[in-house]
């Protein structure tokens, strides 16, 4: 009776665990209530040094204007529209994650992708 | 003899809830895999690390559960601590700086809690842990005493 009553304690333990996970959306959050949440912010890419390093430094991403134009080439960063939550005094925190891929064409980077999975990107031509 | 009660009842609400927490986390990651993939990715492992983590993660975590649920909890409570640590270590040197990025907090609701909050929830569980593991302990010395 003891024995069921500790696997019986155990058990319920596991269940109410799946439960959790069943009922909880784990890694992606729901579509339209992820949206409503966010405080986009738009930051511009600051430096002239197109290296992996440099594009995925969040110190230069802030929301200072950039004269450049943003014509959606992946060759170089321009601009990024991020939930808020990752600003912090107008510059970008570490907390985003900042992914650069690389154009072997130009041997340049832009922003693939961060943290934010709905942010927006908009690169540029060098 | 009720204080023998009160240390078994710690024991084993302390144990359900380690079952809980592990279930969920690893559920979490096996519910969406490859999000759980990507996000690994994010972190400061290199890729032979990552490819190791995507299995080894998830499949410690739920035999830690089972083994919490099972007659061999104590040693669940063992690898549950070493888990853990880890985990709590490694929440330290990201709010610490040591690493440039602070990549995501991966693991369900956890990853709305941000690093610090996180943290805090890592020291409770492993706090409590520590207990049960010298409960459990004193309680098989004092058996050990007794027979």
């Amino acid at each position: 009776m003891n024995t069921l009553k500790k696997i019986s304690f155990g058990a319920f333990a596991f269940i109410f665990g799946l439960t959790l996970v069943l009922t909880q959306s784990a890694f992606k959050p729901v579509g339209i209530l992820a949206n409503l949440k966010r405080s986009p912010v738009t930051l511009n890419y600051q430096s002239s040094d197109f290296s992996q390093t440099e594009v995925e430094k969040e110190s230069n991403w802030t929301t200072a204007s950039n004269p450049e134009t943003c014509d959606n080439t992946d060759q170089v960063p321009c601009t990024i529209t991020i939930d808020n939550s990752y600003v912090s005094g107008g510059v970008l925190q570490n907390t985003a994650g900042l992914v650069a891929a690389h154009n072997s064409l130009t041997d340049t980077y832009y922003i693939d992708r961060s943290e934010d999975e709905l942010m927006e990107k908009t690169n540029r031509a060098q | 003899m009720k204080t023998l009660k009160n240390r078994d009842l710690a024991i084993r609400i302390i144990t359900s809830l380690l079952i809980v927490l592990w279930v969920y986390t690893a559920g979490s990651k096996l519910m969406d895999f490859p999000d759980f993939k990507n996000q690994l990715r994010l972190q400061h492992f290199s890729e032979t690390t990552s490819s190791i983590l995507i299995i080894a993660l998830p499949l410690t975590e739920l035999i830690t559960a089972v083994l919490l649920a099972t007659k061999y909890h104590k040693h669940g409570l063992k690898i549950s601590l070493i888990l853990l640590t880890i985990f709590t270590g490694y929440i330290i040197l990201i709010l610490s700086g040591y690493y440039i990025k602070a990549p995501c907090s991966c693991g369900g609701v956890l990853k709305f809690l941000g690093w610090r909050l996180h943290l805090l929830f890592n020291l409770f569980f492993l706090s409590i842990n520590i207990l049960a593991l010298y409960l459990f302990t004193t309680k098989e010395r004092r058996q050990g005493k007794s027979d």
